[in-house]
């Protein structure tokens, strides 16, 4: 039946035709457009009209040319803006995340900005201290740069959508694994450097493989330029560079001089040859790096120290010999008439790195641009805005300095298996997709064994792409810091990892006949969705068993498993089993491939639900809650409730922010940030010897007896200003670490002192693996990753709001606090 | 040498076949009609979406919230779990998902309800677009389904799944398959493992599309309506195989609850489902009698709406309504069930006008004008209506004069108007007045469903939001947390690693919902059947009783206090019983009108109350001092 509205749109359509007269004209485009001539018209008429005309004949054909993957893309970008805004700004800002905040609001008062390395890049500084001086300093204005930089990661896999990279679908898939990723979503809203970085670190990486593809002057220039970016954010991007570096420099040389590479396999053997014997002759370590505010004199003594170190001495002579060795090779192998670049990488076969290399070294006016870009933003910011010279050279020599001396500061003392236990907990589809396009890659490699990979495009990005994820996965776990936030780094290759495999099981199935495609979406219903409901049955299954009574347990509460488990415990996970007997005959009587689409799409859909349920529930309900591993530390949200709570207080009291509050260093940060509009706010390093502030705050463990006295006639509320998960009751315990500084630290899962051999640490792992045989113990692993059910309390760090008795019953009216005097 | 051969072409180039993603939509062509859906859909969704929790969950929800918390940790179930499972399974899905809380709570029926608007839109080949687009736009601004779609009770699940029923059949006479006599099937089941009114109305909505179908056919996949029916069954009843015995305890509690809710107190509240669709509900009711007006005095008006179509809706709603007035229990999910023919009815109806209106032949500003000045004169008549029934209160000069002006100033002109467009109009006069009545009740139904989640504004006589929960018992509850986290911050061990939930919290089974809910992250929240029961040893913090327990808990223990706060809304008593022939009399129409217009009643709404004991030394803290 025809709509009546649209008939009588259409009626009314015609009426209006009716009063003009309508002639079509053929461009030279080729297309058709209708314009419209009414009998009279002035010239001034037909001008407009034709504008509007073409105009709107755009319109028309862009709207026409809108395709599925433009739709798909347009939800991706309004779930991600909806995803990284909405609610920014509720949870407490953290420690670190007040640092960046209250320079970067500084910075906008007109207090200036130096660089730190301490506080790495320059970028996050200005932008924003220009996001206060356009919206004003709030927490949503702090996180809304790192939001929507969050926002341009999930859709720069659109630069990727090309069959020469990830492909259509694996760049949707990549976005939305991006998307819904709990550590891109989280750190995507929290106000740190890393966001920024790793926008850069993706630009730099889609120029690189975009050039190889099709070497334009562009790319050049966008990768230069985002060298220069990159350089600006975060000391993580040397590693970045090196990765990149070493990769296409390894192809480079594996095309112009293989023996190079062996040559360089060679030298760094010889290295540690050489430093093994001299460490074992008694020389000593090499001098530590003065990281923490070095003078000169500190600096050169170091340096001189350094050079002269025998270990540092070979190494400097064996790097350079390798260095001499591979140019003299090169002189001799190259044709001296065609110069250095034509006579060393002018034969390279068309599409290699190496002649793409040799392209780019010609395209000089395209690196000029780049560095005037990227060094542009480099000087510019890390002198921030020509103020502070001194930031060039804390940029680089000394940023590099300041985060290699971290190294042996281990801040944080995680151990070496942090991102191992890590990552599983929130990134299912990253490590299964990655993991299954290594696995894919190194068959596909396998079967073309004695063919170039390196001019296949895809194999090209997706080859580096791992190279990246592996090596900056060691890196970090190698560098003495570790840190959640760092996961970020390497997370991304792996997502594109995940994303291109789902990209290419797509594009498998879009390659196979209607009538498979017919058959695949009834398996998908009659084996994928009973599969799928065995799964979600194991899971139910698993928490109901799990749940059973907290029991006292050597000292301590602990969860138990149900006693009522029915026979053995090996019964809950029987629905699983159910599964894979179901995927088993499917495979028997619907084939292997039919199988491997049905049983992956149906894992890929649950492993995003567990995705969804961990990320939303860490970021949106319990941010500032560390019940997760990746929080790590947080401010608690009675920080914010308390500066709430003043601010009210301080209106009332004096019709301004003119309250005066007294903070000790113990609670500077994040106080500086949230005391800033408190004009009679100061801070103090103790506790005035006859207080009369009104409030004073004061860390738990800054108050001694001496200080007790002092503010003895003060009231009190305590609350946790930073709290954290116990992580010594938790992952700590899943192997020795010999390598912690903290002897303590190093093994949590036995009594045997150290040292520890790398058998101790195997047992130790062995122990952890083994453990998992009890059921009590799978149980509360479970409920640990699955909902988050931490086996031990929280710990804190204590504040003190100290009330002045005059403002006392005021005050405390606000909230049901303790009082000094009742104890 | 290295081989320079690429391998390019098997791994690179596989994708070269074109992908559904290169699949054109022309955005250009998108009509009036889609965007009248999309605008139906957000509008719904607005008006869902306004004060969802300004009323805290009642009782009722409360206990289907808790079972949901409870089946995503892994805690037992209670009945009610046997009974609504499949209300159970998607909150808890929702809680799985997004987190626990009375917002993702009511996360499912939203849904639901915006299900409905998308089964109406494939509906729309069958029942024709326009009766499918009216019918959603009624649904749209439906008080009584958007009240329903704020209630986790199970009710809008059961529409949707009734609705999607009727579609299937419709759907299965014309375009048979195996796929969809499975779907009937999972549906069916759907709308049974709901609500226990699922027996009732879903199996009502069956036969009646099957016998009004009449698809020789039908009998030949039943099979597969059988295999889709017991498959979701199972799974749904069981709680996705999980707890075999829940198959047992459905059979056992669905019945159970229908007979014990609404069976057993049949006929008790007729006039809340007479009320629920005469005020709640004008548009719809003025709408649909306009159908079946037409279709009974043979009146077509050009109407491309099959009279059988009418026949169909209406032989649905008969049967329908009579469920809705005899069963007892009344609330939005009996309203709801009850009254989605209706609505159905309604949109045919007011297809038909609209159809009428556009075929007049007139030009679309003489037809704006007409409607514009329908609307106005019926919003000045009703404000004269309600000027008059306020009466001079202690101005009568300035009512005088307000009548004057309304009557004088607007009113005649208006009407003198009309009068000269009636007779412009000639034959069209009608369908453009029940199109300006619809406009006018339809910004009417919009109002009272915006004014729904209102807590703050006195409207006694909302039947739709009796029994829940009063506002209060969020906020104490709210106090309640602070002080607990205030002074049991540190008192933390593995099943509150943040510390903050120390307090001990004893409940009085008789109220223990929707406290159960609102203290489940409270280790020490224990439910007992005698207040006496507690270890003395280990004394409640806070207690939480009725009135009467509450009273003999706090005589027989001299260092705790008491304060009553309100506990559930209640009907106002003047509207637990209706008097027809009351509303006969002119005399009461005065106050006929206040109701319907601003729900006024004659006694002030009433509530359930609980009490509140707290030990003496938090008592003063909490509410200043100890209450004597």
């Amino acid at each position: 039946m025809p709509c009546a509205l649209c008939r009588i749109s259409t009626d009314l359509l015609k009426q209006i035709r009716t009063e003009k007269t309508y002639s079509t004209e053929a461009k030279s485009t080729g297309h058709v457009t209708l314009t419209i001539t009414p009998n009279v018209r002035s010239t001034e008429d037909q001008f407009v009209s034709e504008v509007t005309d073409d105009w709107s004949d755009q319109v028309q054909r862009a709207l026409q040319r809108v395709t599925v993957e433009h739709l798909i893309w347009l939800v991706i970008f309004l779930l991600a803006t909806i995803s990284r805004f909405w609610d920014l700004g509720s949870r407490a800002l953290h420690h670190d995340e007040s640092l960046h905040t209250f320079y970067s609001w500084a910075f906008s008062e007109g207090q200036g900005y130096s660089h730190h390395p301490m506080m790495h890049g320059p970028f996050l500084f200005h932008i924003n201290a220009l996001s206060y001086t356009i919206f004003g300093a709030s927490d949503f204005t702090s996180r809304i740069t790192v939001a929507f930089f969050g926002i341009i990661l999930v859709m720069l896999p659109w630069l990727l959508r090309g069959r020469a990279f990830l492909g259509q679908w694996g760049a949707i898939a990549t976005s939305v694994l991006i998307l819904v990723s709990p550590s891109m979503l989280y750190f995507s809203r929290f106000i740190r450097h890393d966001i920024f970085a790793l926008v850069g670190a993706m630009v730099l990486f889609i120029a690189v493989v975009r050039y190889m593809e099709k070497p334009e002057s562009r790319w050049i220039i966008l990768a230069v330029g985002s060298l220069g970016y990159v350089l600006t954010t975060h000391e993580v991007s040397f590693i970045n560079l090196f990765i990149l570096g070493t990769f296409t420099g390894a192809l480079i040389l594996y095309r112009v001089i293989p023996v190079a590479l062996a040559l360089i396999v060679g030298g760094v053997l010889l290295f540690l040859v050489t430093r093994s014997v001299l460490d074992w002759t008694g020389v000593g370590s090499i001098p530590e790096i003065p990281w923490q505010e070095p003078s000169t004199s500190q600096v050169i003594s170091y340096l001189s120290g350094l050079m002269t170190h025998p270990v540092v001495a070979a190494g400097i002579a064996i790097a350079t010999g390798v260095v001499l060795a591979v140019v003299w090779l090169l002189d001799r192998r190259r044709d001296h008439d065609m110069g250095w670049i034509e006579g060393t990488l002018g034969a390279s076969p068309e599409g290699t790195t190496a002649s793409r290399f040799a392209l780019a070294l010609h395209d000089g006016r395209a690196w000029l641009i780049g560095a005037a870009v990227g060094g542009g933003l480099f000087v510019l910011l890390y002198t921030s805005m020509f103020s502070n010279l001194g930031g060039l050279g804390s940029g680089t020599f000394g940023a590099l300095g300041y985060w290699l001396g971290q190294h042996d500061v281990q801040r944080g003392q995680q151990p070496w298996f942090y991102y191992l236990v890590l990552t599983p907990q929130y990134e299912y589809l990253a490590i299964a997709g990655s993991l299954g396009l290594a696995l894919f890659l190194a068959v596909y490699a396998w079967r073309r064994r004695g063919m170039s990979l390196e001019t296949d495009r895809r194999f090209y990005t997706l080859a580096l792409t791992a190279y990246w994820a592996l090596m900056m996965f060691l890196v970090l776990s190698w560098a003495g810091e570790k840190m959640p936030w760092l996961i970020v780094h390497f997370l991304l290759p792996m997502l594109m990892l995940a994303g291109a495999v789902i990209g290419l099981g797509i594009e498998w199935i879009e390659r196979q006949s209607e009538e498979w495609r017919a058959n695949l979406a009834n398996d998908a219903l009659y084996t994928g969705l009973p599969f799928g409901l065995l799964i979600v049955s194991t899971f139910i299954l698993l928490t109901w068993a799990s749940a059973g009574p907290f029991v006292e347990i050597d000292g301590r509460l602990q969860r138990t498993i149900r006693d009522d488990v029915p026979f053995t415990w090996w019964i809950v996970l029987l629905p699983a089993l159910l599964g894979l007997l179901t995927v088993a005959l499917m495979a028997i009587f619907r084939g292997f491939r039919h199988t491997l689409a049905v049983a992956g799409g149906t894992i890929v859909a649950l492993m995003l639900v567990l995705q969804v349920h961990a990320g939303w529930n860490m970021t949106y309900r319990d941010g500032d809650v560390p019940r997760d591993m990746l929080i790590y530390v947080q401010t608690s949200p009675e920080v914010h409730r308390s500066v709430r709570e003043l601010e009210r207080f301080s209106h009332e009291a004096t019709g301004s922010m003119g309250l005066e509050v007294l903070f000790t260093g113990g609670s500077q940060w994040p106080l500086n940030w949230y005391m800033r509009d408190f004009t009679n706010r100061r801070l103090i390093s103790e506790i005035p010897e006859e207080p009369t502030a009104p409030f004073i705050f004061a860390a738990v463990s800054e108050i001694g007896d001496d200080e007790q006295q002092r503010l003895a006639n003060y009231s009190y509320v305590e609350f946790p200003l930073r709290w954290w998960i116990p992580e010594d009751n938790t992952y700590r315990r899943f192997a020795i670490a010999p390598e912690l500084n903290t002897e303590w630290r190093q093994n949590l899962q036995t009594d045997d002192p150290p040292p520890y051999s790398l058998g101790d640490v195997l047992r130790s792992i062995g122990r952890s693996v083994g453990s998992m045989r009890n059921p009590e113990q799978q149980g509360r692993i479970y409920r640990l990753i699955v909902h988050r059910e931490l086996s031990a309390p929280i710990g804190g760090y204590g504040l003190r709001l100290y009330v002045h008795p005059d403002y006392e019953h005021q005050f405390l009216g606000l909230r049901y606090g303790h009082r000094a005097e009742e104890e | 040498m290295q081989d320079t051969r690429s391998a390019s072409a098997d791994f690179t180039d596989e994708s070269a076949r074109s992908s559904t993603l290169d699949r054109r939509i022309d955005v250009s062509s998108l009509s009036v009609q889609s965007l009248l859906w999309v605008g139906v859909l957000v509008s719904a969704l607005g008006v869902r979406l306004i004060g969802r929790t300004n009323w805290p969950l009642s009782p009722a929800e409360s206990m289907i919230a808790r079972d949901a918390y409870a089946l995503v940790n892994g805690e037992d179930l209670s009945g009610l779990a046997a009974s609504h499972p499949a209300t159970v399974q998607i909150t808890a899905i929702m809680f799985f998902l997004f987190g626990d809380s009375d917002y993702t709570a009511r996360l499912a029926p939203l849904l639901a309800s915006l299900g409905v608007i998308v089964v109406l839109y494939w509906m729309r080949h069958r029942i024709g677009t326009l009766p499918a687009l009216s019918t959603a736009f009624i649904w749209a601004v439906s008080p009584v389904m958007t009240m329903s779609s704020m209630r986790i009770d199970g009710g809008m699940l059961l529409v949707l799944a009734n609705l999607t029923i009727l579609a299937l059949v419709f759907s299965m006479s014309v375009e048979p398959g195996p796929g969809k006599p499975v779907m009937l099937g999972v549906m069916l089941s759907i709308g049974l493992t709901a609500h226990p009114l699922g027996w009732i109305f879903s199996t009502l909505v069956l036969v009646l599309a099957v016998l009004m179908v009449r698809d020789p056919e039908f009998g030949s996949s039943l099979p597969n309506v059988l295999i889709g029916f017991v498959v979701t069954f199972i799974i749904v009843t069981t709680h996705v195989l999980t707890r075999p015995y829940g198959i047992i305890d459905f059979f056992r509690e669905s019945p159970s609850s229908l007979w014990t809710e609404h069976v057993q107190t049949i006929g008790s509240g007729w006039n809340l489902t007479l009320i629920a669709m005469t005020i709640e509900e004008p548009l719809a009711l003025a709408m649909a009698a306009t159908a079946i007006i037409l279709v009974l005095l043979r009146v077509n008006w050009g109407s491309s709406t099959p009279p059988a179509l009418i026949i169909a809706c209406a032989a649905w709603l008969i049967p329908s309504l009579t469920f809705g007035f005899l069963l007892g229990g009344q609330g939005p999910a009996l309203y709801a069930a009850a009254l989605f023919p209706l609505a159905l009815l309604g949109g045919v109806g007011m297809s038909m006008v609209v159809e009428a209106t556009l075929a007049s032949g007139f030009q679309w500003r003489r037809i704006s004008v007409a409607i514009l000045v329908g609307f106005l004169l019926i919003v000045a008549v009703v404000r004269l209506a309600d000027v008059l029934t306020i009466g001079p209160l202690d101005d009568p000069p300035g009512w005088v004069i307000t009548l004057l002006l309304l009557g004088l100033l607007i009113l005649l002109p208006l009407f003198f108007i009309a009068v000269r467009l009636m007779r412009d109009l000639g034959l069209a006069v009608v369908p453009m007045t029940l199109l300006a009545l619809a406009l006018v009740l339809g910004l009417f139904s919009l109002r009272n469903s915006v004014l729904l989640p209102t807590t703050t504004q006195e409207r006694s006589g909302v039947i739709l939001v009796a029994g829940s929960s009063a506002p209060s018992v969020a906020q104490i509850e709210r106090r309640i947390r602070t002080y607990s986290g205030d002074t049991t911050r540190y008192v933390q061990d593995v099943r509150d690693p943040t510390g903050g939930h120390g307090l001990v919290i004893v409940v009085d089974a008789m109220v223990s919902a929707p406290f159960a809910w609102y203290f489940r992250d409270f280790p020490n929240f224990l439910e007992v059947e005698d207040l006496g029961q507690f270890d003395p040893e280990f004394p409640p913090d806070v207690v939480i009783a009725t009135r009467t327990s509450g009273e003999e808990f706090v005589q027989a223990r001299d260092d705790y206090a008491l304060v009553e706060y309100a506990l559930v809304r209640q009907l106002p008593p003047s509207l637990q019983s209706t008097n027809v022939g009351a509303w006969l009399n002119p005399a009461n129409w005065r106050d006929g009108i206040r109701f319907m217009l601003h729900r006024d009643t004659a006694t002030a709404v009433e509530f359930e109350r609980f009490a509140l004991i707290l030990r003496e030394d938090h008592a003063e803290s909490f509410w200043g001092s100890v209450p004597d």
